[in-house]
Parts: structure tokens; C-alpha cells; sequence
């Protein structure tokens, strides 16, 4: 298993570095295509995406509908900044929680093991 | 403690979210939370055992009332939130080294 680590800086940002055996082009597909999305980015075991919409430009909407398979759970919405295949993503996504926040990933696979992702609270 | 699965379970329905947003504004007991809902008492009951499960309030007795409050490790705290965020995450590109593997162009076998 990968080591993912996790530090924050200052006191709104936290940085996330994890590594992937796996070329970038992999990576960032992973992170834009809908049918792959709903295979990993789906938190607890037994929760599943069943509304995943993607659409991988700048100005793009993004909602991901996440189901806890007992008839509750929640979705997130939000937009693409930018995207710079194969290399960078940037997106505001916000979590529908009792506090929603506003979220800025950015994600810079920049050689074919590293991920770093940026998000802003 | 704050449980990852429990916490997302719990978080999983729109009364007990709403419930915990009427908690960032202080304690409650269990008839002023049930007022905003068409709800029996007994279901917000229900709701509060399993936010209280999930580590995500407490509750202190006071006579015969029962008031409920944001548990001090609750979403409200950074460090509780970012233990979620990295055990959603680990779990997430855990998942994630799987689907890349199915990526892999497969190795063609040698010819005999």
C-alpha cells in the first residue's frame, strides 16, 4: 500500500501527496472520465456514485451524487477551473454538508509517480 | 472517537445534517430540535443515537431532560475533520491503485 500524507499549510490549505504506480495520462483520466470516477472516489466501503457528471473543461459542471446503498447520502457540486492534460487539474467543488465549504483541488501529477493536491477550505 | 464509516452513515441523511447545523448554534434538547421537523420525538430519537454512535454529539442529563451538543471531536474540530479527510482519501486511491492496474495495456504472451 501507497503512503498518502496529508500536512496543512497555514490555515486554509491542505496538501495531499500520494504516489501512483501509473503513468500521468492514467492518473488524470482517472480523475476526469465519469465510468472511472464512480470506481474509486467513493469514501467508506459500500458507498457508490450513482450520478457522476464530469464535463472536463474550463467552466465545466461537476456533480458527483455519492449513496450509502441504504437510501441515504450526499452530492457534491462545482465547476473546472482548468486542465492542462496530462498534468493539472484545478476545481472549485462544494460538499452539501451541515458547514458547506468551497474547495479548490488542484492536482499536478508531474512525473509518473507523484499526485500533490491542493485544497483550499 | 470519530469513525469514518459511522460519520459518513450518519451524515448520510438530511435530518440528522440539519440537526447537527442547529447544534453549531449551541445545545438542545430533544423537543427543541424535533420542533423544526413533522417528527415524532421518539424518530428524532432515533436520529440523535446515531450521531451519538458516531462520536458526533454528546449528551449530559439534566432532571428529566436529555440536552444534546456537538461532541468536542466533532466535524466542527480541524484535526477530527482532516482524520476523515485522510482516511476517506487513503481509501479513495487505495481504490484508485486498482483501477489504475486495470489499466495496464496487458503484456502480450510470447509466442511459442
Amino acid at each position: 500500500m501507497k503512503k498518502l500524507i496529508l500536512k496543512t499549510e497555514g490555515d486554509t490549505h491542505v496538501v495531499v501527496t500520494r504516489r501512483f504506480a501509473a503513468p500521468p495520462e492514467a492518473v488524470y483520466r482517472a480523475h476526469i472520465e465519469p465510468a472511472l470516477i464512480q470506481k474509486w472516489m467513493l469514501g467508506p466501503d459500500g458507498w457508490t456514485m450513482p450520478v457522476c457528471i464530469n464535463d472536463a473543461r474550463p467552466g465545466g459542471k461537476i456533480r458527483y451524487e455519492c449513496s450509502n446503498g441504504k437510501g441515504g447520502g450526499f452530492f457534491l457540486t462545482g465547476e473546472f477551473l482548468e486542465l492542462t492534460p496530462f498534468s493539472r487539474i484545478a476545481h472549485v467543488e462544494r460538499m452539501h454538508l451541515p458547514q458547506p465549504s468551497s474547495q479548490v483541488w488542484i492536482c499536478v501529477p508531474s512525473d509518473l509517480f507523484y499526485i500533490q493536491l491542493l485544497h483550499v477550505i | 472517537m470519530l469513525n469514518l464509516d459511522a460519520a459518513f452513515s450518519a451524515l448520510a441523511d438530511p435530518t440528522r445534517r440539519a440537526i447537527l447545523a442547529r447544534l453549531t448554534s449551541g445545545e438542545a434538547t430533544v423537543m427543541e430540535l424535533a420542533e423544526p421537523f413533522e417528527m415524532t420525538q421518539p424518530a428524532i430519537s432515533r436520529h440523535l443515537k446515531v450521531l451519538e454512535g458516531a462520536g458526533l454529539i454528546v449528551r449530559r442529563v439534566e432532571g428529566t431532560k436529555r440536552p444534546c451538543r456537538l461532541a468536542p471531536a466533532a466535524i466542527t474540530e480541524i484535526e477530527q475533520w482532516l482524520g476523515l479527510l485522510r482516511e476517506a482519501l487513503a481509501k479513495n486511491y487505495d481504490r484508485l491503485d486498482d483501477v489504475l492496474a486495470t489499466m495496464k495495456p496487458k503484456p502480450r504472451k510470447a509466442r511459442r
